[in-house]
């Protein structure tokens, strides 16, 4: 089970709005890469994996993102907060307002709402461990396309923060795929599944 | 078997005070003034940790920071809550 803590993991303090980023940012929350469905395919892909290493990391690299989501939250909330008509009128922010006023919503910067079908949970170790590696490339690359943007070192500054745990979260899930390879018949990796094949 | 149902018991004991101290929080949230329920969750919060040290001192860590450091990593040792009695991961 899972407990709160009230802190964020990496402070957010920004002064000016930004509705236009936040349009950018919210990607991160709602989007394909996201944070929030990184948390879903790492805690999902928990309970078919069948070596502990591999287990905890999930467990606890699952969990952190629920920690980015929270972090995005915040970066997306004070980039909104308090707007006027007319500033979300000229930040492009009227389509989003339209149905969630302020709010927060899970959505990518499309507008496209989160969907379960940007990830996968397989049953298969090395599907599993191999798409995790590249979902954390994926947001990755979202961090660098929102920092090409982003002059603001209010923003900026949380999200090296986040782009850097991408990489850090590779190199872990890295180790894991090794381990779950090491467990395996090194001649042929894919002779059978550890987590279905009776062996 | 024994040590199985001794761990059950003494897990049995924190996921009681865990949720009395929960469903107090809930009620507090709203009730923030309330002396009878601030009491009670002071009571099940004292009795969890004590609950929970019990246990983790037979049975390894509840939580990856509770893990002690001599002897090597023992978070991931050992079940996962979904794991029931005759699965464990290798």
């Amino acid at each position: 089970m899972w407990t709160y803590d009230k802190k964020l993991q990496y402070p957010v303090n920004i002064k000016n709005t930004n509705p236009a980023l936040a349009k950018m940012v919210i990607s991160q929350f709602g989007g394909p890469d996201g944070e929030l469905g990184a948390a879903m395919r790492y805690l999902s892909q928990r309970y078919t994996m069948p070596y502990n290493e591999a287990i905890g990391i999930l467990t606890d690299i699952g969990t952190e993102e629920l920690a980015h989501m929270e972090m995005i939250c915040a970066i997306v909330h004070q980039l909104t907060r308090d707007l006027t008509p007319e500033q979300i009128k000229e930040g492009g922010f009227a389509d989003y307002y339209t149905d969630h006023t302020l709010g927060l919503y899970p959505v990518a910067a499309s507008g496209t709402p989160w969907s379960a079908t940007t990830f996968q949970s397989t049953g298969d170790p090395i599907a599993d461990l191999s798409e995790d590696l590249a979902a954390e490339q994926k947001a990755r690359k979202t961090y660098d396309n929102i920092l090409r943007f982003c002059d603001d070192p209010d923003v900026r500054d949380p999200i090296k923060f986040l782009r850097e745990r991408e990489i850090v979260h590779f190199q872990r899930f890295g180790d894991a795929l090794r381990i779950v390879q090491d467990n395996l018949d090194y001649k042929n990796f894919y002779a059978y599944n550890p987590s279905f094949d009776k062996r | 078997m024994n040590t199985d149902r001794k761990r059950e018991t003494l897990m049995r004991k924190v996921q009681m005070y865990a949720f009395v101290a929960h469903e107090c929080a809930l009620y507090l949230d709203c009730h923030p003034e309330n002396r009878k329920a601030l009491e009670k969750h002071g009571e099940a919060v004292k009795a969890l940790n004590k609950a929970v040290e019990e246990y983790e001192n037979m049975y390894g860590p509840l939580t990856a920071n509770a893990a002690k450091g001599n002897g090597g990593w023992s978070w991931v040792a050992g079940k996962w809550p979904w794991q029931n009695y005759d699965e464990e991961a290798k």
